[in-house]
């Protein structure tokens, strides 16, 4: 029960041993220990007379249990939103074994197990305050617990379909780096694409961009501008304030970001398609920092030797 | 009966602590206004933490004793057995994280308020059964509740008031019974609990 106890709530997520070691050791500790802890509550209720018997349907019960958590998902999903989550894993099956070292505990050692129970019931008296003790700390470390700790992750907005779209000379990729309550913010990148500068030069310039979302526009009120004289690639941060959380609530989940821009090929708008996602309410730690990485990924920086181009918001 | 309520109540309070993520106001906080620092970094800013806000709904017993002054008798031992169902609101500054170690699939609220229903059935003061009893708690950190109330004794036919202290499992009561008496207990209360949670 230590044993359990230790792995369960101290070594699983600590990284002090790997995580396939904890898992197993759960599972190994954990059919050892629970046809003990049936074969003891139900002790309590009623005395023990045919213990063999009874220990066996406990590791008969256990065993079954076992087998539908790891093996049947509507299951597993029923039992995981009572006791906490379980990973389905048919190699788990392999540590049923311990039920039969189990039950040969129960039959060997059944003065230990059941004597405070049988003298318990023989005096008439109340459990005593040990083995109440001992009942509810089997009961606490008997809950299931997952390796890593889930953190509250939030929805947020996403570049869905086509991650870049063209503008005349250049091709324009927005990524989403802020989405929250209070709006939306994201970096548009422009960049040439390719051509001779002293042959067909380009200059392109963001004049507008809004969000469209719920039959209103959100205008982009915050732009800034970053240049890099290396590579010619244009990046701009746009703010779009709004409120989202209203957004969210009216299940509005889609919406629309349109982008005007003027250049030596006439003045243009582009839309992307936008989509609040939020795969889980919780997410593990080490990954909730990255939760929009499923955004198309773009290379930071393009070899070019098309002219220096402008950005920004009017 | 004694084993019964109390294994029920274990067993409630093991199984029970569950609760329920509601959509409701989930994105974070950002600052759209301002512009990261690198705008080459692909990297989404996490949003920060907006708290949450939850309804809880409890079920289980408690097992106290203590000492009680019967009119006429004087101090004897005393104890008092029975359920109790709550349901209560509560905010936290912080969202709760899963698999917290001990604590299930529960939540806490950091502060809150809950009507306490509960029924000491089994109790020494008086003859037949025990009081009825309502109570309005205040919850702080979680773990701590005080509790004020009224009980309702059908048996005995009189009533009186009740406080109670809570820290985690642990209470103090201390009931009194106009024209029977005054109960002092310290015990234990196992209940299970489902909490709905949204963010604020």
């Amino acid at each position: 029960m230590s044993l359990l106890a230790l792995n369960d709530h101290v070594l699983k997520g600590a990284g002090i041993v790997p995580t396939w070691v904890t898992g197993k050791l759960s599972d190994v500790t954990g059919l050892f220990f629970f046809p003990i802890l049936l074969f003891t509550l139900a002790g309590l209720v009623r005395p023990v007379r045919h213990r063999v018997r009874r220990a066996t349907a406990f590791a008969w019960a256990t065993g079954v249990s076992f087998a539908a958590v790891k093996l049947v998902p509507f299951i597993n999903a029923f039992v995981a939103a009572i006791w906490g989550a379980m990973v389905m894993d048919a190699t788990d099956l392999l540590a049923l074994p311990m039920l039969g070292l189990s039950v040969l505990y129960l039959r060997s050692e059944p003065h230990v197990v059941a004597r405070g129970v049988s003298s318990m019931h023989a005096r008439g008296r109340w459990v005593s305050l040990r083995d109440a003790a001992g009942v509810a700390f089997a009961g606490l470390a008997s809950m299931a617990t997952s390796s890593p700790m889930m953190v509250r992750a939030y929805p947020a907005w996403e570049v869905t379909g086509a991650a870049s779209r063209a503008a005349g000379c250049v091709d324009v990729t927005p990524f989403v780096v802020k989405s929250g309550k209070e709006g939306i913010g994201l970096v548009a990148t422009v960049q040439p694409r390719g051509g001779d500068p002293a042959t067909a030069p380009c200059s392109t310039h963001l004049i507008g961009a809004r969000i469209a979302a719920g039959g209103a526009a959100f205008p982009a009120t915050v732009g800034k501008t970053a240049i890099d004289p290396s590579t010619r690639t244009v990046r701009t941060y746009l703010g779009f304030p709004f409120d989202n959380n209203t957004l969210w609530n009216a299940g509005l989940r889609d919406a629309t970001l349109e982008l005007d821009t003027d250049g030596s090929e006439g003045t243009r708008r582009i839309v992307f398609d936008l989509r609040e996602v939020w795969p889980a309410s919780h997410a593990p730690r080490t990954l909730v920092p990255a939760a929009s990485s499923a955004q198309p990924s773009v290379s930071p920086s393009a070899p070019s030797t098309a002219p220096a181009h402008d950005g920004g918001v009017p | 009966m004694k084993s019964t309520v109390a294994s029920a109540a274990f067993v409630a309070a093991c199984v029970g602590c569950t609760h329920t993520d509601l959509p409701t106001n989930a994105p974070g906080h950002v600052e759209v206004s301002r512009a990261p620092g690198d705008l080459s970094l692909r990297v989404v800013e996490p949003p920060s933490d907006p708290g949450e806000r939850m309804v809880l709904v409890g079920y289980g017993g408690f097992v106290g004793v203590g000492e009680q002054n019967s009119r006429g008798i004087g101090t004897t031992q005393a104890y008092g057995i029975g359920p109790e169902v709550s349901i209560g609101y509560g905010v936290g500054d912080t969202s709760h994280t899963e698999d917290e170690p001990l604590l299930g699939n529960g939540v806490l609220a950091e502060r809150g308020i809950a009507l306490n229903l509960g029924w000491t059935s089994l109790s020494s003061l008086g003859k037949g059964l025990g009081p009825l009893y309502a109570e309005v708690e205040f919850r702080r950190g979680g773990l701590i509740g005080v509790a004020g109330g009224w009980t309702w004794d059908p048996d005995d036919r009189t009533q009186g008031p009740q406080a109670t202290v809570n820290f985690g499992p642990l209470y103090a009561r201390v009931t009194t019974e106009i024209d029977l008496g005054t109960q002092v207990t310290l015990g234990i209360v196992l209940k299970g609990e489902h909490g709905f949670v949204w963010s604020r």
